[in-house]
């Protein structure tokens, strides 16, 4: 009786207990052991790093930091002592947010790229699509790179999916430009020269191949550079848009004259996982904006130096900078000169602001995709290749053709190649501010040193050998003991 | 009467009393007359017996000894003893645990029986050690307690303030934010991830602080070596602590407790004034050539102190009612608690409401019972980081300013600053954090045979977790858009089950010989947390702060689940001989569902070995010890515990959804991947730990002395090790990195001191704790972690070092910076040490400038009654513990217009400081501002008055008048933290702020200073 109770209630304890099981997955999402199985997976990879293109360091807020206001056509007045200091080439750490997140965003979207590259391969669909998905991966980890080194010079150079232990070494220029000729020359073949409905924003043949055609303009590769170029522009997939405007809305997105925009919404697809473009936040005019960011008063001035078959200034500078200019300028629903009566010598970067929206403040997601790669920039980059090929001649109808869409005069004809090379960097610099490219123009041509002051005082801050290149952010440094420092710092 | 007390009349007259009160011992008191009175001629030995007064039963293993001689012996399991007396012999002196100690004079007898009158020992004689239950003197694992009384007679709202510098070998930082729950570190850092010992209360286990009402703890039991701590096994591996919670006896009662009192911030870090600012901002512009802005040419005629402006007075209250009683067969204790406390920093505060309902029923061989407490508690802390903020805005800013679409001021062209104003970050925020939780036992026990006990235990967490974080429309910050209002709450369910089944056997032999108490189970654990989280913005009516009141677009919602589950086998037995040798082991085999299929068990365990030495015969004739000192035990300890604290699923990476992507027309492209890198393999940390420890007791038990070293190494150390940013991965993988090595020597001694009506209890903590880190995995690579990558955890140092630029001083002349390695610098830049010679200044140049680790701490306690009086009396300190001061960076850094503390003076022509560098706004400044530098590296070291009280118990004719008869209501005023002896400059060297394991002893904004308190308090009972 005693025995009987008592093995009743041990078995009552027992079956109580016993069910637990200790075999438990994360249900908050498949796991990698059960991923890459289905075509939908590849383009949720593949989508997963587009998305990273996105963030802060990538194309989101940061980039022009670096390509644009560090440059001699910007520079940065702002109450945030360790921001404005960046453009002066210091840093009081170099983990210093901008530095950080650049290298982290960028890597970011590596592991993201590289997931698709080395997982996509195995599974059962597709091959068109299998292999236009890892097309698009390969471009979007040559174009990380292609910032990367344009940037720090020397990074590390990962293309699979790393192991926690992994302490990737650091790589000179030769190594990345390999890998982004490589990673690009394969997605060209695969990847479709265009998109219809909801793939609209892909990378295509022509992203591919004018991104081929930087990366070999940036090693002085020019031939290869001018083949990769003509092949895009004799394609005959792209053309100007009637209006330079229309490049900088959120109203003509992925038009004729895009090769590839990074897409962005306004804040009402924050909760869909995607964000907007923070630029005009940081660097727009002071009330609206931040105003972190500003155009250099030389770069205003080389506008003014040109004048439009009308006689009129370059319709490309009111698009690109508000100033106190003769007649007025609206600023987001006040005058200039009201706004800013007590100083209006003040300048501010206008380009990808939201200002025709009719509302009195920049938003922080602006739904303004950012061009990556347009086809004026190919025009002119294929002009810059054929002038250093001694083609002058042939150069001479890229450059006006981009001038004539914003009625600027035909380039004066018998320019010597050295002069030619001038007036092409700075139509460049006219038509492509505060697009990422300044940087790179300046550097493919070694223009980058303290002589530079002239144009933007903050160059005063530039030590020559060292302010070339972006410092590696001090974590990356003390966590991996294979990547070193740039030199100078 | 030949009785006599060794020195003290008061003892005399007790004995007498004894003799007349007690029927059966009195007739053993007097028995003692006659025979001493046959024997009454010079003897050369002598015999006798010892007995307790209370109950006449032998007292075995008392030491008698001959006054003034070396002579002495114990008595034997009867109580009787055999003595040769050497010559000259004239006084014995009986000594035995738990007794009052009694002097006899010989006076010629031959025959001596006593009766000694049990004494109150230092600690309880019953200590809950987990599974077992043991005598004190049994115990031969290195714990340490504190009683119910301990922590009612302090006043304490929580229970680690309860444990605080009581207890050698527990580290505690606290903050001031009402609420928060303190950081408790046992016995040095040997877990990079979450320090929080298991807590484990009447039975059931808690991760986390339990939220108790610190009046309805009985006792409260700190596991600190492997072998107390090993019937824990996985869960062990940070200590354990064990809280009994209390339970009805004997009549009923009744005890009312209310308390009012105020807390402020003790402190204001001295800051400029408008006309100071903008005197150094000026002279920061002028060295950069710029133009000086606005609000420091021309300073407004505004000085806002931003300390006043955030710190306030806050109400406490705290009352509490219990009701308890037992009847032969049945106990019950009902009670219920308020405290309320407003934050001494405006916007912040706490309350809790708290029921409890333990009771128990005993039928024949059933006993049914239950502990449970349902509580409530709601806490409003910090926003954003306004201890940044209160030092760094500048005072020629005002709080309000009406023209804004806030109401508060914040930076303009006058005084661009991007600080955001602190007032405004507090008020325009609602946050708050609710709790609703039930933690309870449910048991069930069987008595199979008299030495034999099964029981069936099932305990419950339960917690209904809600957050809620309210952002009203109003910019506070130069130029930040409007954005709309915005609402987030967010809705946790964590439920925590245990199941135990429990076989426990208690015997002894051979008269009490031998003692055996051992426990064999069973036990399973599950948890589970449910998160929903709901995301409204644009509220046409700010104060309706609910998710339907928010618009339908741009709305944002996710939920996610979390599980976990344990097995456990557990053996744990304890084993006396004669009071003299003890021994006590513990097996503990886990399985975890947090690893992996292979490496999910582990088996942990350890022994302990004690010997009483002074219960030895030979014991009394060891020079100065078997005199001096009444008590010795020596123990020794080794064990394996385990740690599995590293969250659930860290060995598998998930693929995470939502990283989408815009394409087409705006078309939602569905995007997902992996962004976290998994270690398949992680394991069990375990802990191999080895104590040595010595109890003694000395001036008749008065003094009683407990000292430990132990010796911890964790080896396989699961930790969250960042991993380089190249890799792409966002948030770290959990891998075994490595091996720790903790060591200390910890020493408590309690004092107790009578002397007529009054009464004196003092005991002193005092710890050392050596932390290394012996080995890292990955070869060797170091962890930084911490504000700018600070703290770094390397081979051969502490965890968490300080790793900086040394600094040395500020350049005066151009000669000085010509043979420098900094070249570029100028007169009035700091000097940095070139540490590796390479004629620069690099990341190859940091140095170990200390740790958040302190070489000492220690607590004294002072608690006294006379008469009608009583008082306590707490000082707590610690020394050789470093801080990194991240709020001085902000107010010292001199290349910004934040606020400067008073009396900066920055380096000039004219002033050739050696402390400041010269103000210099932009890049001409950024070196001096380097955060990689000993000029924010502070000491930690302090000396605090803790606590202090003192207490009166009003006659009970005084309070007649209330009507009732017989109760003596006890008021007081308590005081905490009255003052702190400290050089750290910022408000309070106590330092719990994000609280990173890898990084601690940051001030990082986030620290919310310690308050005083003053309040008044009324006892009652009746």
């Amino acid at each position: 009786m005693r025995l009987r109770r008592l093995l009743a209630s041990l078995l009552l304890g027992a079956t109580l207990a016993g069910c637990t099981n200790l075999d438990l997955q994360d249900p908050n999402g498949p796991s990698t052991g059960t991923f890459w199985q289905t075509a939908g997976d590849a383009l949720a990879g593949v989508n997963a790093a587009y998305n990273a293109l996105q963030n802060n360091g990538t194309y989101g807020r940061w980039l022009v930091f670096a390509t644009d206001l560090r440059s001699d056509i910007g520079m940065i007045l702002s109450p945030w002592t360790d921001l404005s200091n960046f453009t002066k080439f210091t840093f009081t750490s170099y983990d210093f947010e901008v530095n950080r997140e650049i290298w982290q965003h960028h890597y970011q979207a590596i592991f993201r790229a590289n997931q698709v590259i080395a997982r996509v391969p195995a599974i059962p669909m597709d091959a068109t699509l299998r292999d236009r998905i890892v097309g698009e991966a390969k471009f979007i980890r040559a174009l990380m790179y292609l910032n990367l080194v344009t940037l720090y010079g020397n990074v590390p150079l990962i293309t699979t999916p790393p192991q926690p232990t992994d302490r990737p070494a650091t790589v000179g220029p030769p190594e990345l430009w390999a890998q982004i000729e490589q990673d690009l020359t394969q997605a060209r073949p695969v990847l479709p020269r265009s998109y219809s409905g909801n793939d609209l924003g892909r990378a295509t043949w022509g992203a591919a191949t004018a991104l081929l055609g930087k990366a070999y303009m940036q090693q002085g590769k020019w031939s290869q550079a001018d083949a990769a170029l003509a092949e895009v522009i004799g394609s005959g997939l792209y053309d100007l848009m009637p209006n330079y405007a229309d490049n900088f809305t959120d109203r003509f997105e992925n038009n004729v004259e895009s090769l590839f925009e990074v897409q962005f919404g306004d804040r009402s697809f924050l909760s869909a996982g995607t964000r907007g473009l923070n630029i005009s936040r940081m660097v727009g005019p002071c009330g609206p904006s931040y105003c972190d960011g500003r155009p250099t008063r030389w770069y205003v001035e080389q506008f003014l130096k040109d004048t439009t078959v009308g006689g009129r200034v370059d319709p490309r500078l009111d698009l690109t900078i508000y100033y106190n200019k003769a007649g007025g300028m609206d600023v987001y629903g006040t005058p200039f000169a009201v706004r800013y009566a007590a100083d209006t010598t003040q300048l501010f970067f206008k380009k990808y602001g939201e200002y025709y929206l009719g509302l009195p403040d920049q938003d922080w997601d602006a739904a303004i995709n950012f061009r990556v790669i347009r086809y004026a920039d190919v025009l002119l980059l294929d002009a810059e290749a054929l002038n250093e090929l001694g083609r002058t001649a042939e150069a001479y109808p890229l450059v006006d053709r981009v001038r004539a869409r914003v009625t600027l005069p035909p380039l004066p004809a018998g320019l010597s190649a050295d002069s030619l090379r001038e007036r092409i960097l700075r139509e460049r610099m006219f038509e492509l501010g505060l697009e990422g490219q300044r940087w790179a123009d300046l550097e493919r041509h070694a223009r980058i040193t303290p002589a530079l002051q002239a144009e933007d005082p903050e160059f005063q801050f530039f030590v020559a050998g060292k302010s070339e290149l972006l410092p590696i952010p001090q974590t990356e440094r003390d966590l991996n003991p294979n990547v070193k420092q740039n030199p100078g710092w | 009467m030949t009785v006599r007390p060794p020195d003290r009349q008061l003892d005399l007259i007790h004995s007498f009393r004894c003799c007349r009160r007690i029927t059966r011992a009195g007739a053993l008191c007097l028995a003692l007359l006659p025979a001493g009175v046959v024997a009454a001629r010079a003897q050369d030995s002598l015999r006798g017996r010892v007995v307790s007064t209370s109950d006449a039963s032998p007292v075995p293993a008392a030491r008698v000894l001959v006054a003034g001689t070396t002579q002495g012996t114990l008595t034997d399991d009867k109580g009787e003893y055999r003595l040769s007396l050497p010559a000259g012999a004239r006084t014995l002196v009986f000594r035995a645990i738990g007794y009052r100690t009694l002097e006899v004079a010989i006076e010629g007898r031959a025959v001596i029986d006593v009766s000694l009158e049990p004494a109150p020992l230092t600690l309880p004689a019953q200590v809950v050690l987990g599974y077992t239950t043991q005598q004190r003197r049994d115990v031969s694992d290195a714990t340490a307690g504190v009683t119910g009384e301990e922590i009612r007679s302090q006043q304490v709202a929580t229970l680690e303030e309860a444990l605080r510098g009581r207890v050698a070998g527990v580290q505690i930082a606290a903050s001031g934010e009402p609420g928060r729950p303190a950081q408790v570190v046992i016995r040095g850092q040997n877990f990079l991830g979450n320090t929080t010992p298991l807590y484990v209360v009447d039975g059931m286990y808690v991760g986390e602080n339990p939220n108790l009402d610190p009046d309805d703890i009985e006792s409260m039991e700190v596991l600190k070596d492997a072998s107390a701590a090993a019937q824990y096994g996985a869960q062990a591996a940070n200590g354990v602590v064990v809280i009994r919670t209390r339970r009805g006896r004997g009549d009923t009662r009744v005890d009312l407790r209310s308390s009012y009192g105020f807390q402020a911030i003790p402190k204001r870090v001295p800051m400029m004034n408008t006309a100071g600012w903008a005197a150094v901002a000026r002279q920061a512009y002028q060295n950069a050539g710029q133009a000086v802005i606005p609000g420091a040419a021309n300073p407004p005629p505004i000085s806002t102190d931003w300390q006043d402006a955030v710190f306030t007075t806050g109400a406490i209250q705290d009352h509490g009612l219990t009701v308890s009683g037992a009847t032969a067969n049945a106990s019950y204790l009902i009670s219920g608690g308020y405290l309320q406390q407003d934050g001494a920093i405006i916007q912040t505060g706490f309350h809790r409401y708290n029921f409890r309902i333990n009771s128990q029923l005993q039928r024949g061989r059933l006993t049914l019972g239950e502990n449970v407490a349902l509580s409530s508690t709601r806490r409003q802390g910090l926003n954003g980081f306004p201890l940044i903020d209160v030092v760094r805005f500048p005072p020629a800013i005002p709080v309000y300013d009406s023209t804004t679409t806030s109401g508060f001021a914040f930076g303009s062209d006058a005084v661009p600053t991007f600080g955001t104003n602190p007032v405004g970050e507090l008020r325009m925020q609602d946050n708050w954090v609710r709790s609703n939780q039930v933690i309870g036992t449910t048991f069930a026990e069987l008595q199979l045979l008299s030495s034999l006990r099964y029981r069936f235990n099932l305990g419950v967490n339960l917690e209904g977790f809600t957050q809620q974080n309210f952002i009203r429309q109003g910019q506070l910050r130069f130029r930040d858009p409007l954005l709309p209002a915005r609402l987030t709450r967010t809705q946790n369910e964590q439920t925590s089950l245990l199941f135990e089944n429990l076989l426990t056997f208690d015997q002894s032999y051979g008269a009490g010989a031998h003692r055996l108490n051992a426990v064999a189970g069973y036990t399973e654990q599950r948890q589970s947390l449910d998160q929903l989280v709901a995301y409204r913005e644009g509220f046409t009516d700010q104060d309706l702060q609910v998710i339907d009141a928010g618009q339908r677009s741009n709305l944002n919602n996710a939920g996610s689940r979390f599980e976990n589950a344990l097995r456990a086998l557990l053996v744990r037995a304890n084993y006396a001989y004669r009071d003299r040798y003890l021994f006590t082991g513990s097996v503990r085999r886990d399985g975890s569902s947090r690893f992996g299929p292979s490496n999910r068990s582990g088996t942990f365990g350890a022994a302990s070995l004690g010997w009483v030495m002074s219960q030895e015969g030979f014991y009394p004739s060891i020079p100065l010890l078997g005199r001096g000192v009444d008590y010795f035990k020596l123990r020794a300890s080794y064990g394996v515990l385990g740690n599995q604290d590293i969250g659930d699923y860290q060995f598998s990476a998930p693929i995470v959804q939502g990283l989408n992507y815009l394409l087409g027309s705006n078309v939602v492209a569905n995007g997902a991947t992996q962004i976290t890198l998994a270690n398949p393999n992680i394991r069990w940390q375990s802990n191999r730990e080895t104590n040595i420890g010595v109890d003694l007791g000395l001036l008749n038990d008065r003094l009683s002395v407990t000292a430990d070293y132990y010796v911890s190494t964790s080896s396989g150390l699961l930790v969250a090790a960042p991993i380089p940013w190249s890799l792409g991965v966002v948030g770290v993988p959990v891998v075994n990195a490595g091996t720790i090595r903790n060591t200390g020597f910890e020493l408590a001694a309690t004092h107790r001191f009578e002397r007529g009506d009054f009464q004196l209890n003092t005991s002193l903590t005092l710890m050392t704790t050596r932390n290394r880190v012996v080995a890292l995995g990955n070869g060797g690579q170091p962890i930084f972690a911490g504000p700018f990558g600070v703290a770094r955890t390397a081979d051969g140092l502490p965890i968490g070092t300080f790793w900086v630029l040394k600094t040395d001083g500020i350049f005066q002349s151009a000669a000085e910076v010509q043979a420098s390695a900094q070249p570029d610098a100028k007169p009035g830049d700091v000097r940095y040490v070139d540490l590796n010679g390479d004629g620069r200044i690099t990341d190859a140049d940091r140095y170990d400038a200390g740790s958040a680790v302190p070489d000492v701490t220690g607590g004294l306690f002072l608690d006294g009654h006379y008469h009608r009086f009583d008082f306590t009396l707490n000082l707590r300190g610690s020394a050789g513990g470093k801080i990194f001061n991240v709020a001085r960076y902000w107010t010292d850094r001199m290349d910004d217009i934040s606020n400067f503390r008073a009396g900066l003076a920055p380096w000039s022509p004219t002033n050739p400081s050696t402390t400041t560098p010269r103000a210099v706004i932009g890049p001409e400044g950024a070196m001096n501002a380097n955060p990689l530098s000993d000029r924010w590296i502070e000491s930690g070291s302090f000396l605090r008055i803790q606590n202090i009280s003192l207490g009166y118990r009003v006659p009970s004719d005084v309070v007649r008048w209330l009507g009732v008869s017989a109760v003596e209501p006890k008021i007081y005023v308590n005081v905490q933290n009255l003052y702190t002896f400290t050089g750290f400059s910022n408000w309070d060297p106590e330092t719990l702020g994000f609280a990173d394991p890898l990084a601690r002893g940051i001030d990082d904004g986030l620290i919310y200073p310690n308050p005083r308190t003053i309040s008044f308090g009324l006892d009652l009972r009746l």
